[in-house]
């Protein structure tokens, strides 16, 4: 038997890629070869410890759920971007009040406030109808006229009256004026009098309680001048004494002196 | 494939972009854990999955058989890790000791990791982590099978056609792949016992 696996065979036989025949013949091998045995054990044994490889775990980034957002994202301002400017157009045209009709194979399309002058087509007006219009403006003339007149005297008497209550109230301001006038004048001397009265009063006060003061400090000037004088004084009369003292008691001793010579 | 998610894909080939939203939710911690298990970087894998992803919105009409649009979506991702790999090697430098952020877990690797016991290493780190680190450790060719066979549970003809190899060459790879995976983690004494898992 020269059979003899090479390392391709050991490698299919460890990760079971063997097919069965060929399984056994190696099985055989190895039961009478303990040391390819042992060699296949350690081999078994290295991928074994592979095995020990934990997975590890990873925060996933959503590199492509970025795209989707943005999309999304795109299609929803897209179509807001719609809805607005579709909304403020209807607000737009609501608020300028827009009609549009189609008549006798014309569009129509106007805006602003429905003019009653607007609806009739002059243009198109029939005779009659222009006939009848003219007879209604000439029967309403008269009325018209003395409405008119009426109330251009109505507006006269107005403006008259407005006139005489102007003139009450021009005059009846003056002499209210004049007497606001003296009014404030007399308060305007009372305040100034009282003023300069009181100001009078407290210059006096100020003046007397300076003069008060004054006085004061003069006197206790002069009784202090007095007390140094007399200090002075009592001084000089000690020093007198003293050398009075001194110049008897040298008299004396000088005239002992004298005595014991002339002895 | 059921034919829910056959729809799914359909509808995100027209531009429907709930479809497309539902592929990425699907697909997206799958995509990130594969490049991550490539990469054993955070902001690494996070560029691949984005891309992969990207690309996926981008070209999506061109996938000719829903059916393989799993496989088709890994192709992306392996030939972004590829890319991102080539970009990486280009500004590559070799400090002496490299610090490399995790999240908040800072590692040491390189040359203070080897000198490490393994019981420190497991006080720092989870075994998983671990287990990543040695699969960084593998050639890329290497790596990406192991990845695409453990965690993806391709078979080997699908991996075959999916990095355009013969079976023959994915098989090959995946033995020494794991044989020289053994050697690293016999190196840093990491094994069953060591471990504490149930093997």
């Amino acid at each position: 038997m020269n059979y003899k696996p090479d390392h391709q065979t050991f490698m299919d036989y460890l990760y079971q890629e063997l097919d069965q025949p060929e399984r056994e013949r190696f099985e055989q091998y190895m039961a009478t070869h303990p040391e390819a045995q042992a060699e296949l054990d350690q081999l078994k044994q290295t991928s074994q410890m592979l095995q020990q490889v934990e997975s590890r775990q990873v925060n996933q980034p959503l590199i492509l759920e970025k795209a989707q957002t943005s999309n999304l994202s795109r299609f929803y301002k897209k179509t807001a971007t719609w809805a607005a400017a579709i909304v403020l157009i209807m607000v737009v045209l609501g608020l300028s009040n827009f009609r549009a009709s189609y008549q006798s194979g014309t569009l129509q399309l106007s805006f602003g406030p429905q003019s009653p002058i607007n609806n009739v087509d002059t243009v198109r007006l029939k005779p009659d109808e222009k006939l009848i219009a003219q007879m209604v403006a000439q029967a309403i003339q008269p009325s018209q006229d003395s409405l008119y007149q009426s109330l251009l005297d109505r507006q006269n008497d107005l403006s008259r009256q407005i006139q005489q209550v102007d003139n009450s109230y021009r005059q009846s301001n003056q002499a209210a004026m004049i007497a606001l006038i003296q009014d404030l004048n007399q308060q305007n001397f009372q305040q100034l009098t009282g003023l300069i009265m009181q100001a009078n009063q407290d210059q006096k006060d100020y003046a007397e309680s300076l003069l008060t003061d004054f006085s004061g400090y003069l006197n206790e000037q002069r009784k202090n001048d007095l007390q140094l004088i007399e200090y002075a004084l009592n001084r000089l009369q000690e020093n007198t004494e003293v050398r009075q003292q001194e110049t008897a008691f040298m008299l004396t001793q000088l005239y002992s002196k004298l005595n014991q010579q002339e002895n | 494939m059921s034919i829910l998610a056959e729809q799914i894909i359909e509808k995100a080939k027209k531009g429907n972009k709930s479809c497309l939203n539902q592929l990425v939710n699907q697909w997206y911690q799958r995509i990130y854990n594969f490049s991550y298990k490539y990469f054993s970087e955070h902001d690494m894998a996070m560029e691949v999955t984005q891309r992969t992803f990207i690309a996926m919105y981008k070209n999506l009409d061109k996938l000719q058989d829903n059916e393989k649009f799993g496989k088709w979506l890994y192709q992306i991702a392996y030939n972004n890790c590829k890319e991102e790999d080539r970009k990486e090697k280009r500004r590559k430098v070799f400090p002496f000791l490299k610090v490399s952020a995790k999240g908040d877990d800072y590692l040491i690797r390189n040359a203070a990791e080897q000198f490490l016991r393994p019981e420190d290493i497991m006080d720092r780190t989870e075994l998983s982590e671990i287990m990543i680190k040695a699969l960084n450790r593998l050639n890329p060719e290497q790596r990406m099978v192991i990845i695409m066979k453990e965690y993806e549970g391709f078979k080997f003809r699908e991996i075959a056609d999916m990095l355009n190899i013969s079976d023959n060459t994915v098989k090959s790879r995946m033995y020494y792949g794991l044989t020289s995976l053994k050697k690293i983690l016999h190196k840093w004494n990491i094994n069953k016992k060591t471990v504490r898992y149930e093997l």
